[in-house]
């Protein structure tokens, strides 16, 4: 894990860079003539949630790895993509619902996109709590990578739910051809993008700092541990 | 035309919060941690 602490300062200032940039963006874009200046939400909201999704995407993979390698560094890798998912999840599921107020008339649907991603929270929640919920930390950690493995099914629910099923949710924002009837497009494009760039340097950051305190958090344990081993 | 800034304010103050304040809380945890590391090793011979 000594990659993690050669990278952090440089992805760390890297993201802080990008950010800049991506909201001076944010401040010249013209306001969209259907939504006016609540367009400025979806430059959160849209990276929030492809970073939610691609966090679990992260996790599922360390998780296989885990699983097949039993390799520690990817079950770390999975604790903290756990964390840094449910963030970005929080925010995108929050955000939606800021800008659903004045744009669709209500704070909350049960549609299928918002749904879906509601079970995503849950499962990153679902995730954190099993880990600590079992006495053995080797079983707790095989346990949530199975849980984690069985639980991304709920993404290409999310994923395809605007298109399968009529929801108030509009179409991919991002998407091209027949799927984009509502996308972001011209002068409005730049900041999105942008941003997208700067929320994926920032969720490689937090990962980075994240897994550093998870890895030194088990050290301290494993050291306390052997101590009150050879105390008795 | 409707202003929608205290919605734009809400959403970015909170992006802030949970980003920012998850990322710092993480960062102090771990530095916490390394210096109980360290008074360890420097009991255990």
């Amino acid at each position: 894990m000594n990659i993690l602490k050669k990278i952090q300062p440089l992805v760390g200032l890297a993201s802080l860079i990008v950010l800049a940039v991506g909201l001076w963006y944010v401040y010249q874009a013209p306001a969209d003539f259907q939504q006016g200046g609540a367009v400025r939400i979806l430059y959160i909201h849209v990276p929030s949630a492809k970073m939610a999704l691609a966090s679990y995407i992260f996790l599922t993979v360390a998780s296989v790895l885990y699983l097949w390698k039993r390799h520690e560094g990817a079950d770390i890798l999975a604790e903290a993509a756990a964390s840094v998912g449910a963030a970005f999840t929080v925010v995108t599921l929050a955000s939606g619902s800021i800008w659903g107020k004045p744009m669709w008339g209500t704070w909350w649907a049960w549609d299928a996109r918002l749904t879906s991603m509601l079970v995503l929270l849950i499962l990153y929640k679902g995730l954190m709590v099993l880990r600590h919920s079992l006495d053995d930390p080797v079983k707790g950690a095989r346990a949530t990578a199975i849980l984690a493995i069985v639980g991304a099914v709920d993404l290409p629910i999310i994923h395809y739910s605007v298109v399968w099923w009529r929801t108030l949710h509009q179409p991919p924002s991002l998407a091209a051809g027949a799927n984009a009837d509502i996308h972001i497009s011209g002068p409005l494009l730049p900041p999105l993008l942008i941003l997208s760039a700067a929320f994926i340097l920032m969720g490689l950051y937090m990962v980075t700092v994240k897994a550093r305190q998870i890895e030194a958090s088990r050290h301290l344990d494993a050291l306390e541990a052997a101590r009150l081993h050879h105390d008795d | 035309m409707t202003d929608y800034t205290p919605y734009v304010a809400a959403v970015y103050g909170l992006a802030l919060l949970v980003y920012g304040g998850y990322t710092l809380r993480w960062h102090a945890s771990y530095k916490k941690l390394e210096r109980q590391l360290a008074s360890q090793s420097q009991e255990s011979p």
